[in-house]
């Protein structure tokens, strides 16, 4: 090894009695130990390190030679660098005896002593050191170019590429509620802390108007800065990876020709050590799978654009899979939903719980539209979704619905009949006796639009078609009855009146769990009311999604309301 | 029966309990300000306070209303006495037909018990779920402003 402090380096020594998942556990429980010898050891030597050490999960780190920052001195890493958990628990070169080589507990089978671990908070000998002041760059700073003498893009070229960013969503996270459209400073939340987005207009010295095409690539499928820097994978390079260079291209030339938005986005306020931003070189060896794959030939042409825009520049995974706690997206669990930003992205897989089923004819007039009158509005962070695909091209949003749809599977016969008589059915008023204040609630108040006698966008959605009540999570369900739908402006869209005034968090609770018991054959909801005090505490303006999208047209972005 | 406060007296009322507060209001109380316009949450012109929140008084079912104060126009004031919100509306003349204006005002009084001295974004913000189809709603702006001050 031949790094040296001075060479901006992080030393993760990992005495992982957990799986690779758990690091960022470790790591949060290593912010409140004191920095040991071992670590004090580990710095002087510089060796650049991640090591499972005295593992049983040694298989998993014998995958990962050298977790750290491989790209600011390539050379400095030895190809063939034994796994430090590799040789049965032999200590990093450089390091005192770990805690794991001394402790003969950690020696023996994990089960029954991990959890003995966790409770006695001494799990790991984690340490994460700055081995220098120097932490800065981890890959080379690219050349940065002259603004001034960037040459104008062809418009065909332009109105690709904001086609593509209106796939690709990428103005709802970076740009601010009442900001220029792509100024950044959106907050995005998570259990590390808050990371606000960046500006990616061409403003010289605050957006990316020196960064080369060759960097913005680079940030695309790597995940670095343009100073080399790594960016959090809140940025989701883990799906942009795959967008060929001829759409980056595109992407590239839209974003260089929207006017430039002199903005500064609020520091990210983050928790040590995610804070330091080389732990996403360990994030990007175990989650970031780069570059584009090759088309599956087996796929017809619909199917597999609508596979390369799914999983690639739409992100759909993103919000609709649920995330480990490092915030990577389970591979096991593809589609199976997912919570961001107080909004739940339901099941788009074979779990998914649409009453009547999903067809691709129904996805794709809901992902342009925002509706569907068998399944009702988008909104929330969905809501922003659809908006942007209202001006996507038509074919493109057609092949997402194929190639979801496809990922849902065709419903059994059963179901799609059960759905089909759903539909046709005409809603019984006084169903049921108004036994409860809840079933009364539901007569006077959600029956005046909910009764199937309009169709949406005019009417609410019959509620027993709802995947609102009928799927995974009821935060969606519960978010639309505290705060309403409001209308979007300058658009013709469904509305609803809020109840967070009109009713208390029992009152809402009850008629939440009156609703699933009588409209669904789903069994009760747990966690209710914690999801109710969440809805209230959220920022309600989340609802609202601003006229407009990212059109051909760049010069004319109307701000995020 | 249902039993509640309204402007601040005891009521009892003999309803079935899916009957919308507003059709209570008004032909069993004989309050009229509020108004019935859409029957489905979007307009605004049946505000009342229930427990000093703006609610639709004709989404409310009279069972959910049950040991609750609501608040009518009536109670801000009269005509020969009225409330400081109402003399603000007078002062600037902020209704042409008038029908949206006792939605507004409810809206508007619920605002300023929270807000006593609210920004313009936050009184546009306050009174987006009512609607004016006439258009006095700079007027409507300039009198919750006043009342404000008042």
């Amino acid at each position: 090894m031949a790094l040296t402090p001075g060479d901006g380096v992080v030393v993760v020594v990992v005495d992982a009695l957990a799986p690779v998942d758990a690091v960022g556990e470790l790591g949060a429980v290593a912010c409140d130990h004191a920095v040991s010898d071992d670590v004090a050891k580990a710095t002087a030597s510089a060796s650049l390190r991640v090591g499972f050490i005295g593992s049983p999960f040694r298989a998993r780190a014998a995958k990962w030679p050298a977790l750290a920052c491989d790209c600011r001195a390539p050379a400095a890493f030895e190809p063939g660098l034994e796994p430090v958990g590799a040789g049965g628990g032999r200590p990093a070169a450089g390091l005192s005896a770990p805690e794991s080589a001394r402790n003969p507990i950690a020696r023996e089978p994990l089960r029954p002593k991990l959890l003995q671990y966790a409770v006695r908070r001494i799990p790991v000998v984690v340490a994460l050191v700055l081995a220098s002041a120097g932490i800065g760059g981890c890959a080379p700073a690219m050349a940065p170019i002259d603004p001034a003498a960037r040459s104008a893009y062809d418009p065909g070229l332009v109105a690709q590429g904001a086609a593509l960013a209106a796939l690709g969503n990428c103005r709802a996270c970076h740009t601010a509620r009442n900001g220029q459209a792509f100024a950044g400073g959106e907050p995005m939340h998570s259990r590390f802390g808050t990371i606000y987005s960046t500006n990616i207009t061409p403003d010289p010295e605050t957006g990316i108007g020196r960064w080369s095409e060759e960097a913005f690539r680079r940030a695309m499928r790597k995940g670095l800065r343009n100073d080399g820097d790594h960016l959090y994978p809140a940025f989701p390079y883990d799906h942009f990876t795959r967008v060929t260079d001829e759409d980056i291209h595109a992407l590239y030339a839209y974003f260089m020709s929207l006017p430039p938005v002199s903005s500064t986005p609020p520091h990210n306020a983050l928790a040590f050590p995610f804070n330091l931003r080389i732990g996403n070189a360990l994030w990007k060896r175990l989650y970031l799978h780069e570059g584009p794959r090759p088309p599956d030939p087996a796929k017809d042409a619909t199917l597999a654009r609508g596979e390369y825009l799914v999983e690639g520049l739409a992100h759909c995974g993103a919000c609709h899979t649920p995330r480990n706690f490092l915030q990577a997206e389970k591979r096991d669990r593809a589609y199976d939903g997912g919570d961001l930003e107080g909004w739940h992205g339901y099941a788009i897989n074979a779990k998914n719980a649409a009453p009547i089923p999903w067809e691709r004819e129904a996805l794709a007039s809901y992902l342009r539209n925002g509706y569907h009158p068998w399944h009702g509005a988008s909104r929330g962070t969905m809501g922003i979704v659809t908006r942007e695909l209202a001006n996507a091209p038509e074919a493109d949003v057609n092949a997402m619905a194929a190639y979801a749809a496809s990922l849902m599977g065709p419903a059994d016969p059963a179901r799609r009949s059960r759905g089909r008589a759903l539909a046709r059915t005409p809603l019984a008023r006084n169903a049921g006796a108004a036994s409860s204040a809840s079933a009364v609630l539901y007569e006077t108040a959600c029956l005046q639009c909910h009764d199937g006698s309009r169709e949406l966008p005019f009417g609410g959605v019959p509620l027993a078609y709802s995947l609102g009540l009928n799927g995974e999570s009821p935060r969606n369900l519960i978010n639309v009855i505290v705060h309403g739908l409001d209308p979007a402006p300058g658009d013709t869209s469904p509305m609803m009146p809020g109840y967070a005034g009109a009713l208390n968090d029992g009152e809402i609770e009850a008629l939440v769990q009156w609703l699933r018991e009588n409209l669904t054959d789903k069994p009760r909801w747990d966690g209710v009311a914690a999801l109710i005090r969440e809805s209230r505490a959220m920022n309600a303006d989340m609802l609202l999604f601003p006229p407009g999208g990212t059109g051909a047209d760049p010069a004319a972005q109307p701000a995020r309301n | 029966m249902a039993s509640f406060e309204v402007n601040g007296k005891a009521a009892k009322v003999d309803a079935e309990p899916d009957t919308p507060l507003l059709y209570v209001l008004r032909e069993d109380l004989q309050l009229n300000a509020a108004k019935f316009g859409c029957g489905l949450g979007q307009c605004g012109a049946c505000t009342v306070l229930v427990d000093g929140e703006p609610v639709f008084s004709c989404l409310m079912p009279i069972a959910m209303v049950e040991g609750k104060k609501v608040t009518t126009l009536e109670g801000l004031g009269s005509a020969e006495n009225p409330g400081a919100l109402q003399r603000a509306f007078i002062e600037e003349q902020a209704a042409q037909c008038g029908y949206c204006i006792p939605g507004v005002m409810m809206r508007a009084a619920g605002l300023l018990k929270k807000t006593p001295n609210p920004s313009d974004a936050e009184i546009r913000d306050a009174l987006l779920p009512n609607l004016c189809r006439c258009g006095t709603h700079m007027r409507i702006l300039r009198a919750v402003r006043r009342a404000a001050k008042a």
